[in-house]
């Protein structure tokens, strides 16, 4: 599933430099596929920043030629959404991150889920909202359309590795503030118990800048 | 005039009636509209969070919410949300735009009960969109050890703030929301105490009353709580401290509370010498002067002038004192004045109203519980009073009393305390028996809650012995403090109170260093016949978990050979096994369907079996149920004796999708293997509801005996259920020749084809349905079916069933029951049953090391590969005895 394609503001200068670094840094690390060590980490974590960047999400990390894993990870960190933590028996958990919860209604916006992955599972990383629209089971108020990226560079498959990251994309359709509540499961009957693989956020909904 | 002067007393006193009534007015209405999305989707989580507290909002109130969730319009929405709320709050605590708190109680008098919890409602109206958390706090909360005489009376309540899932910490920043605080009364009676609530950071612990957010000492008068200690001496002195050092190592020290967070520490002192002072603090969490938590500043001598200095300090919990190191040499100094202060955000000035509350009185209640043949029995209850709380309160239950469950489970003579008045009981005694709810009356003259159990089956009289071989005291619902999990006798109440008769209690990754001690290689002393408590080993979290999960069951030694906890295990779960079965141990994996989903592609043609058993979907192979069982099937390992047995004896069901566990285990018997379904819940990860809600029942023959009953499960006496459908006594007979299922291996002989007649006692409840269907199962799909009332009563079926080849035979109730299988050989050929679903498994090899093989260490991976390689040769060797159409 990918977003529809009419969403990303123009990127700046800057970001097309960061842009254009990631694309040739990161995306030949990318065939490593999952990570299995600190370096398939940080090839990872590079591959995410990239495809961040490449939807047009802000970043300011790239200053270094050879940024470290800590320094990429810390440039990951104002775009975690989700803090998706999934234990040994595959329970899946969820809290919210630092990410500013604010959205341009009728654009697409990027957020990360930051997976830690305790159990090993490569089952598919999957999101409901009861507030996703014109999704079966959807609330009156829902308000917000819902996609977990799944294509080659972010698949939604998980990789089996401790940390990692997936891409979340969110388009709101109304305006002012408003909440949504995201389940996360990585197949059936694996939401942990107790209200823990719910996580409510409430948004500020901007118009568009004429 | 006259007339007029006669009126006004009654005019005054209509008044007097009235100011209460504007004053509430007045307290209640003070937000404005609020956007009806975002509040309505608080007021659900409230709704959630109250009811999973078992303190439910009363019906009117609910009403009047839904109410509002069909209100139009923001304004109209804000106003029937604070219509059906406010009159459930103790107060209103309001947040002006410059963040200053006023906390102003509800006109009406809360009620609480005595020695018990009950939860209320505390409304915010948030005119600043402050979305740090919101702290409540009374001096009425301080304990009764060491509280000064006067002060005992006043130290009635108790109190905390709920604030978790689904509710949030931070408050929301919308202008209205509702906060829910947790008020626990010591005696009854109308009592009043003050409320006080601040602002303060979130994730840091809730600050306390009598903390300061700042303090000056001035030593106007004296050294106001100062105390000079080690090599110092001091004077109070024309307002000043004057300080004597006598030695190296002087320091003058003072209590003082206050929250955790940036600190400013200033103070005005003259020296002679120059010299490095240094400024110690300590906190609840370290409650003594340590080296990481010091700052030092130069203090100059300036020929004695009098000058300010200041340090930054940051304790990361509670502060309860500091000390000041005048440097380290003798002489004299003196200090003006020391000061304090917190750098917090602005709300941190406590706002405190008092309130009063009415406390209902309490009285003691015993339950009276007895069995079907009226001897003293456990049970579950689950008490609610008129308004649907719960009790005991569940966030404040420890041990026994699992606090993410309603019910609590109670023997005979046993208590509960509760306020006077009416309440419902629903009571039960595990799936066997009929629930029923009582109303009962709690008074000076009703003080008992009496359960006698009504069965509807008790398949334990005929030797089929309930067990759950899959239930844990610690990890997933189980908290982690004050200890890791809970204990022996906590596991049994609950089997006993769901008339399990056999729990296997596993440790596991979470707590496995706390819950070793338990495991004693045999049945737990708590145990009390005939309900048998056992700890084992579930490897998950730690060593080959990655692959899938491994029960396993009766072991002699719970610990893998090379260290004492569980960072040392195989990566490769047969290995794991390779060690488990050489000491008998019965074993088989966990939570099988969970990876056992999704499909990369089909094997051969055509449909599915009906229902999707059997399918011929390859699953994904990416989770952690009967993944390496695929391969591990194929494996034969060395026993207790060295000779060679299955590596897995049966394989978990009945607490996933039926659809993926049963598939795996119906193509493991199409192969010809002959491992055996069991019955789990994995409690409390699968669900917290209750153990035993996935059970094997395993027939004994006399008294219940552990050892042998996990024998039953790998012999595959036994059947798997969820409680309400029972398959007993299933039979085959040819001719006048009987076996019973899990006798002599479950096998029947036939020379040549012939006809087998299958029986057995079937007794389902299923109070949804009218009817169920008993399904003969051969080789995987139905054959033939008898339907039988759902009501409970038990009914013999009987199915001739005429083979032509070798086959395995079981009985199913929908997803409810199945049997373990015969296995019938015709003409002493092996059951091979279908060519699709060795092909299925053999593609599960390749898609299971695709996945799995990142998982096993480099030392491991030599052998995993080789005993991968050998399931494949095993499952080729299968293919190439098996017809093309059998």
């Amino acid at each position: 599933m990918r977003p529809s394609p009419d969403a990303p503001a123009e990127p700046s200068p800057a970001l097309r430099r960061i842009r254009l670094w990631l694309t040739l840094a990161g995306s030949a690390l990318l065939a490593l596929g999952s990570p299995a060590n600190d370096a398939a980490l940080l090839a990872h974590t590079r591959a995410t920043l990239a495809a961040l960047a490449a939807r047009g999400a802000p970043s300011s990390h790239a200053e270094s030629a050879h940024p470290s894993l800590a320094h990429l990870q810390r440039a990951l960190a104002p775009h975690i959404l989700f803090e998706v933590h999934i234990n040994p028996e595959m329970r899946v958990k969820v809290s919210r991150g630092p990410a500013k919860p604010a959205l341009t209604t009728g654009q697409w916006h990027y957020f990360l889920a930051h997976v830690t992955n305790e159990s090993g599972t490569t089952a598919p990383l999957q999101a409901e909202s009861p507030q996703h629209l014109g999704q079966p089971g959807a609330a009156r108020d829902a308000w917000l359309e819902l996609q977990i990226i799944d294509d080659p560079t972010v698949p939604a498959r998980l990789s089996g590795q401790p940390v990692e990251y997936r891409l979340v994309a969110l388009r709101p359709s109304a305006l002012g503030r408003r909440e949504a509540r995201f389940s996360w499961h990585v197949g059936q009957g694996t939401q942990d118990l107790g209200f823990r693989s719910e996580v409510d956020i409430l948004f500020h909904c901007s118009p568009p800048q004429p | 005039m006259k007339t007029y002067r006669r009126l006004w007393p009654a005019l005054l006193a209509a008044l007097a009636t009235l100011a209460p009534q504007l004053d509430a007015a007045e307290r209640i209405a003070t937000s404005a509209p609020v956007e009806a999305q975002p509040l309505l989707a608080q007021v659900r989580r409230l709704r959630e969070a109250l009811d999973a507290l078992g303190q439910p909002l009363s019906p009117t109130v609910r009403e009047r919410l839904d109410a509002a969730e069909r209100a139009g319009g923001d304004a109209a929405v804000t106003r029937a949300v604070e219509s059906a709320l406010d009159a459930a709050c103790v107060g209103t605590v309001r947040i002006d735009a410059g963040e200053k708190l006023t906390f102003t109680p509800a006109a009406d008098v809360p009620r609480l009960q005595e020695q018990g919890w009950r939860a209320a409602l505390v409304k915010v109206v948030n005119l600043a969109g402050v979305t740090r958390a919101l702290w409540a706090d009374s001096p009425g909360a301080r304990a009764l050890p060491e509280s000064p005489p006067e002060k005992l009376a006043e130290r009635w309540i108790d109190l905390e703030t709920i604030d978790r899932r689904p509710l949030q910490e931070a408050l929301s920043g919308l202008a209205l929301e509702y906060r829910v605080l947790n008020l626990w009364a010591r005696s009854a009676g109308r009592h009043e105490a003050a409320l006080a609530f601040r602002l303060g950071p979130v994730g840091a612990p809730n600050a306390r009353l009598d903390e300061v957010s700042r303090r000056r000492w001035d030593f106007d008068r004296d050294a106001e709580g100062w105390e000079a200690q080690n090599h110092l001496r001091f004077d109070p002195r024309d307002g000043t401290l004057v300080l004597h050092s006598t030695g190296g190592d002087p320091f003058l020290a003072a209590d003082v509370r206050m929250a955790a967070g940036a600190k400013l520490v200033r103070f005005r002192a003259r020296t002679f010498t120059d010299a490095t002072w240094q400024l110690f603090w300590w906190t609840e969490q370290r409650p003594t002067p340590h080296g990481g938590a010091v700052t030092s500043l130069l203090v100059a001598a300036r020929d004695g002038a009098w000058a300010e200095y200041s340090a930054l300090i940051q304790p990361s919990d509670r502060m309860l004192g500091f000390r000041l190191d005048p440097g380290n040499k003798v002489g004299e100094s003196a200090l003006d004045w020391i000061e304090v202060s917190s750098l917090d955000a602005p709300g941190t000035d406590w706002a405190q109203a008092s309130v009063t509350f009415d406390v209902e009185p309490t009285r003691r209640v015993t339950f009276r519980v007895r069995d079907e043949k009226d001897a003293p029995a456990f049970a579950s209850f689950v008490v609610r009073d008129a308004r649907g709380r719960i009790y005991p309160m569940q966030s404040k239950r420890l041990g026994g009393d699992f606090f993410f469950q309603p019910q609590i489970y109670r023997g005979d003579g046993e208590t509960i305390t509760l306020p006077d008045g009416n309440y419902t009981v629903e009571c039960a005694r595990g799936p066997e028996s009929v629930p029923e709810t009582q109303r009962v009356l709690v008074g000076p003259r009703s003080t008992e809650i009496a359960y006698r159990v009504t069965r509807w089956t008790d398949p334990a009289a005929r030797g089929w012995f309930s067990g759950d071989h899959h239930i844990h005291a610690a990890g997933c619902l189980h908290y982690t403090r004050p200890e890791e999990g809970v204990h022996p006798a906590d596991m049994q109440r609950h089997i006993m109170g769901e008339d399990l008769k056999v729990g296997c209690n596993l440790t596991w990754g979470p707590g496995f260093d706390f819950q070793k001690q338990f495991f004693c290689g045999a049945v737990d002393p708590v145990s009390t016949y005939p309900y048998l408590l056992r700890y084992d080993i579930e490897v998950s979290g730690f060593g080959s978990h990655r692959s899938g999960h491994l029960n396993l069951l009766r072991l002699r030694d719970q610990m893998y050979p090379g260290g004492r906890s569980k960072d040392h295990w195989p990566t490769l779960g047969l290995n794991t096994l390779r060690w488990a079965k050489a000491q008998g141990a019965v074993c088989g994996p966990a939570h099988s369907g969970l990876g056992l989903q999704g499909s990369i592609g089909r094997i051969g043609e055509g449909p599915d079996g009906p229902g999707g058993l059997p399918n011929y979907d390859v699953p994904l192979y990416n989770g952690i149920g009967a993944n390496e069982f695929v391969m591990n099937l194929a494996h034969e390992v060395p026993g207790p004796d060295g000779r060679l047995v299955p590596a897995v004896d049966f394989i978990s069901t009945m607490n996933t999708s039926r659809r993926a566990e049963w598939n795996m285990w119906y193509h493991a018997l199409n192969a010809g293997f002959r491992v055996r379904a069991s019955g789990e819940t994995d409690f409390p990860c699968m669900t917290g509801a209750r153990v035993g809600a996935g059970r094997v029942y395993v027939k004994q023959a006399g008294k219940l005996e552990f050892d042998d009953w996990a024998e039953g499960i790998r012999e595959g006496r036994s059947y798997v259920s969820d409680g309400t459908a029972h398959l007993m006594e299933f039979q085959a007979a040819i001719g006048p020749t009987r076996l019973n299922l899990g006798e002599r291996g479950s096998e029947l002989r036939l020379p040549e084809p012939g006809t087998i007649k299958f029986t057995a006692l079937v007794a389902v409840r299923q109070p949804a349905a009218a009817d169920a269907l008993v399904e003969l199962v051969v080789n995987g799909l139905p054959v033939a079916s008898q339907p039988l009332p759902a009501d409970g009563r038990e009914t013999a079926v009987a199915f001739d069933l005429a083979l032509s080849h070798s086959s395995w035979v079981a009985l199913r109730v929908g997803e409810s029951a199945h049997t373990n299988p015969f296995f019938v050989l015709i003409a002493d050929r092996p059951i091979r049953a279908s060519r699709r679903s060795i092909e299925w498994l053999l593609a599960g090899v390749d898609q299971c090391w695709k996945q799995k093989e990142p998982t096993y260490a480099p030392a491991e991976k030599a052998t995993a590969l080789a005993d991968y390689e050998h399931a494949r040769q095993t499952y080729r060797r299968l293919l190439a005895e098996t017809p093309r159409a059998p």
